[in-house]
């Protein structure tokens, strides 16, 4: 029995336009499991974003819940949702958005110094060690500006999780990437799977979505599809992408 | 019609730099228009008041007898000269009003018919005056401010034979000594009183006890054709006929104007400096504000350009708005000065004595404030220029080149003050941006510790004698010339309640020639009573004097010359050994020691000024002297270095440079906040997402200003160091201080950097509010 750790229930987004509603999400229900990788998938403008800032609490839902460990997202208040956000959630953008005058060693670690529970030497460790793991330590002192995209990436993946979250988020991680870069970072979110931390990324890159073990499909705001997957492995990615596809094809993709 | 509704668009989206850059403008031309048009008011005032009041243009007081008829008949066949007339006056030393005794000349006369009755609470003449009766007396507003007293109050004239009593009736204008910075004073009495008064003197003068004399003002107009000033006018007629070298003193129409505007001049002129320097400070904030505002719009501009928008055109449109922001605040400042004006006016009134308008230098200000426009629009201009640079295609495809972030001022950041070390990382990365600032702050320090220094002076006795201005708690004025045993019995008599130094020993101040041109001679005692020595040394033998920097000046002397000085016919030799500073007759005096003007008067031991450790004692010490010597000397105790009213004075034009400086930073942190806000916008999203909080980025935000705030405070101390000192010497020049030494203490430099700091925390603080509204869903890229 796996084990829920975000759960949401009737959640709705909507945007008032030229005296009308746009509704983005329409009651949504959705369990995350911990040690999931789950991926979800959808058209451009499908919702899967914003499903995505509403299941983190980045954005607030226009209706229904969100909740984690108890406590309903959508009604937190702000300093909850900061702390929230540098203890139990990480989170990684499709532009990156490093901070342009830290290094990428300051990056990751200026995140880990907010929580206040852990000590500034343990943070600089860890920050050497995800460094490493993701092979940026020779440009541990550069500026953003000064490395690659991939590396820009691989620093943003370190930052997320330097502080050990629950649930790592992840925003279309791969698609301001090249095609090398883009199996580097894949590999390193696997990576982070395999040692049980639970994922939830959007992306329409089917090679991405290869490495869930759940993707759930998006369409007008509505979840219509969902499949379940085992645990990924490089030699199989042919068989699994042939399921997958035709999968999507089913839902007119 | 495509520039206008460019323009119209751009200040509709731009409100805020807009309203910014208005409020400075209107901060600017407020505080310019007030000073110009107050200034030209005061001068107006005082012009117009010499005119009414028939003020010649030298005024000499001579004894009776020495104003001969030759004298007069030269002086009346002078071919420089247009009339000649006399009025006898009872000159008095002792006047007192309650506890406050007056210590220079008050020279007592009937009412003159041209001089017009004020009403000191609404400032504005009376109308139909009644005359006076017997017992009544006018003063000048002079006068009731030296003495702080009010109508109805008492003034008693110690004539030594005899003391006459007379209530206050009212206040006169007087143009020609009615200021409260000239010594010598009128005051007006009844004619029957007049007539009493002037035959007991008479009778007495010969009396030993008799302390008042017959001094007749002699009145000399120029002729309209004689095109010299009123000084030259003085020194030639005086150098024709020697009547300068007859008389007590005198003054000339300009020494006068002089005199009653110096204080307000002062005032003025440091306003108008400090307010140049904000115009300073706004044109930097200005040329930034363009700047980055280029650098934020580069895509806009390129794209404008694709649409067929000439280079030209584009910088027509920066122009216009910016312009019209300008020309807006501009126009609110001058409404905004004008009850300013008249507030500021009427503050100067007890010093000069004179009415003045309340009206608006419209032409003048006008002239200044376009002059000011015109700076503005070439540093407009100038800026712009960037935006030739534009390429479309680039500026499309690209937008500005990402700001490459480094810095050599790196300090890593630490877990412990993260916040801190942030925001010492985005001032770092950003230097260029926040120079501007900085520039602001060191402006604005800079003349705020020149306040404090000058409020500092104020304050402190041993700055002002540094300066030559002489201080002292109990001052002791002698009868009769006494021998050192009694004077030592005097100190003795001190020393019983306290321990004290004695500043002074002088005797007193007369007006004697110096090659022709009648000055003040201050002479004191001994060679070492005379201080603030600034060039050469003190006067150690008799034929030798010092002069102040400023006469040097005027009458092209230097250490080393010899000089003629006269007295009543007699001409002596002098080498000037010298120059020091004094605050005599706005530093236009020189000194001598009472062995070298015994060659030219008699003269000998008049006053005795003493600083007391415990002051508290010092009314008591007087009552004491005046008890035990009474028939040998008058004791007097001051309780301040200065009068209230320029303290007063002084201390209301360090507010107001506070005000408008604190007002101006905020102004200027608002406008560079906004700037900031729109460049870090993602940043702050970024931040957002990863865990801070709106007040924790707040914090950083105004911490960061702060740290901008701490390094412009800086640099603007230790500008002041160098430079404070040259300016306010070469203001301060006009009365007699020509070289200001700056007394340093750590509020000198403490309460304008805790002003500005918490100006800039505060107002950082309340421009980040804005934080609350950026959402972290802006980083999305797709929904």
């Amino acid at each position: 029995m796996k084990e829920s750790i975000l759960s949401a229930k009737g959640l709705c987004k909507s945007f008032a336009h030229n005296g009308g509603q746009i509704h983005i999400l329409s009651n949504i229900n959705l369990e995350i499991y911990r040690g999931d990788f789950t991926v979800i998938m959808g058209a451009s403008g499908s919702g899967k974003s914003t499903l995505l800032y509403a299941l983190s609490g980045m954005d607030r839902a226009t209706a229904g819940s969100v909740v984690y460990q108890g406590e309903d997202i959508v009604l937190m208040k702000e300093k909850r949702l900061a702390k929230l956000r540098h203890t139990d959630f990480g989170f990684i953008f499709q532009q990156m958005h490093l901070i342009s005058n830290l290094s990428l060693f300051e990056n990751i670690s200026v995140c880990g110094y907010l929580n206040k529970d852990r000590k500034a030497e343990e943070v600089r460790r860890t920050a050497d060690m995800l460094l490493q793991k993701m092979g940026i330590e020779r440009v541990k002192s550069h500026l953003p500006s000064q490395v690659s995209g991939g590396e820009q990436q691989r620093c943003a993946i370190a930052r997320a999780v330097v502080h050990s979250p629950l649930v790592l988020f992840a925003d279309e991680p791969t698609g301001a990437l090249n095609r090398r870069n883009t199996t580097e970072v894949l590999n390193l979110l696997t990576g982070l799977n395999e040692e049980g931390q639970s994922i939830l990324m959007v992306t329409h890159d089917l090679r991405a979505a290869l490495r869930a073990s759940r993707i759930l499909y998006l369409e007008d705001g509505k979840i219509t599809g969902e499949l379940t997957l085992p645990a990924y492995k490089s030699s199989d990615e042919k068989s699994r992408e042939a399921q997958v596809n035709a999968w999507l094809s089913s839902l007119e993709w | 019609m495509e520039i206008l509704t460019l323009v119209r668009a751009n200040i509709r989206r731009k409100m805020g730099p807009f309203i910014s850059i208005a409020v400075l403008m209107a901060v600017i031309s407020m505080a310019l228009t007030a000073v110009l048009s107050v200034w030209n008011n005061i001068e107006n005032g005082i012009d117009q008041a010499q005119q009414r009041g028939n003020v010649p243009q030298m005024t000499g007081m001579y004894e009776k007898e020495l104003l001969t008829e030759k004298l007069l008949t030269d002086l009346m066949s002078h071919e420089l000269v247009r009339d000649v007339k006399t009025m006898d006056t009872i000159a008095g030393q002792k006047l007192t009003c309650g506890e406050i005794e007056y210590s220079d000349s008050v020279f007592l006369q009937e009412v003159n018919p041209a001089y017009r009755l004020i009403d000191t609470k609404e400032f504005r003449y009376i109308e139909n005056a009644p005359s006076l009766k017997s017992g009544e007396i006018y003063i000048s507003p002079g006068m009731k401010t030296n003495f702080s007293c009010e109508i109805g109050d008492v003034i008693r004239f110690d004539a030594g034979f005899e003391t006459y009593e007379f209530k206050i009736a009212g206040v006169l204008e007087d143009p020609a000594l009615g200021a409260s910075v000239i010594g010598w004073k009128n005051a007006f009495i009844s004619h029957a009183d007049y007539e009493a008064i002037y035959h007991a003197v008479e009778a007495a003068a010969k009396s030993k006890n008799c302390s008042s004399s017959i001094v007749t003002h002699l009145y000399v107009y120029q002729k309209e054709s004689c095109e010299l000033s009123d000084n030259q006018f003085a020194r030639q007629i005086n150098l024709d006929t020697g009547i300068a070298d007859m008389g007590n003193g005198s003054i000339t129409k300009a020494v006068s104007k002089n005199y009653t505007g110096l204080f307000p001049k002062i005032i003025c002129i440091i306003l108008t400096v400090f307010v140049l320097f904000l115009l300073v400070a706004a044109i930097v904030v200005l040329c930034h504000s363009l700047s980055t505002g280029i650098e934020m719009e580069y895509t806009t501009f390129g794209i404008m350009k694709s649409l067929g928008f000439t280079k030209g055109k584009i910088r027509l449109v920066i122009a216009a708005q910016y312009l019209a922001a300008q020309i807006l605040g501009i126009t609110v400042g001058m409404i905004a000065a004008v009850p300013l004006c008249g507030k500021l006016g009427n503050l100067f009134f007890p010093i000069t004595g004179v009415i003045p308008n309340h009206n608006i230098s419209f032409v003048r200000c006008v002239g200044v404030l376009g002059g000011v426009l015109l700076i503005l629009a070439v540093c407009i201009m100038l800026i712009t220029k960037k935006i030739v640079k534009i390429s479309p295609v680039r500026a499309i495809s690209a937008g500005k080149a990402e700001i490459y972030f480094d810095s050599r001022i790196h300090l890593p950041l630490r877990k412990r003050m993260l916040l801190a070390g942030l925001a010492f990382r985005q001032f770092t990365s950003n230097k260029r941006q926040y120079i501007g600032v900085i520039a602001v702050v060191s402006i604005l320090m800079y003349f705020m510790t020149s306040m404090m220094m000058l409020t500092a002076m104020i304050t402190t006795t041993s700055a002002w004698e540094s300066m030559g201005v002489t201080y002292q708690d109990l001052r002791v004025d002698l009868k009769e010339e006494l021998p050192d045993s009694k004077i030592l019995e005097i100190e003795q008599t001190i020393g019983t309640f306290t321990n004290f130094e004695n500043v002074y020993r002088s005797c007193g101040n007369y007006y004697f020639s110096i090659n022709g041109e009648q000055i003040m001679a201050c002479i004191f005692s001994t060679p070492e009573q005379i201080k603030a020595i600034i060039r050469g040394r003190e006067p150690l033998y008799d034929n030798e004097i010092v002069l102040t920097e400023i006469v040097a000046d005027q009458l092209g002397l230097k250490v080393g010359d010899k000089v003629t000085v006269g007295n009543l016919g007699r001409r002596e030799e002098y080498l000037i050994s010298g120059l020091n500073q004094h605050e005599n007759d706005a530093g236009e005096n020189f000194s001598m020691s009472m062995e070298a003007a015994s060659k030219l008067t008699d003269v000998s031991l008049r006053y005795l000024g003493y600083i007391l450790e415990d002051k508290g004692m010092g009314e008591k010490i007087a009552d004491t002297l005046n008890s035990k010597f009474g028939d040998i000397l008058t004791a007097g105790f001051y309780e301040t270095p200065m009068e209230e009213t320029y303290q007063i004075a002084i201390n209301g034009m360090t507010l107001i440079v506070y005000v408008f400086s604190v007002v101006f930073a905020a102004v200027v942190v608002q406008m560079v906040c906004s700037r900031a806000f729109v460049r870090e916008r993602k940043d702050i999203g970024i931040y957002k997402a990863l865990g801070f909080t709106v007040q924790s980025l707040r914090l950083q935000f105004a911490i960061r200003f702060l740290m901008m705030a701490f390094l412009g405070s800086f640099a603007g101390s230790v500008i002041a160091v160098l430079f404070s000192e040259k300016m306010l010497s070469s203001i301060l020049r006009l009365m007699g201080i020509s070289s200001f030494q700056a007394v340093y203490g750590v509020d000198t430099f403490a309460a304008p950097l805790v002003a500005i700091s918490v100006c800039f925390f505060l107002s950082a603080w309340f421009a980040a509010r804005k934080i609350r509204r950026v959402e972290v869903k802006e980083l999305v890229m797709d929904v």
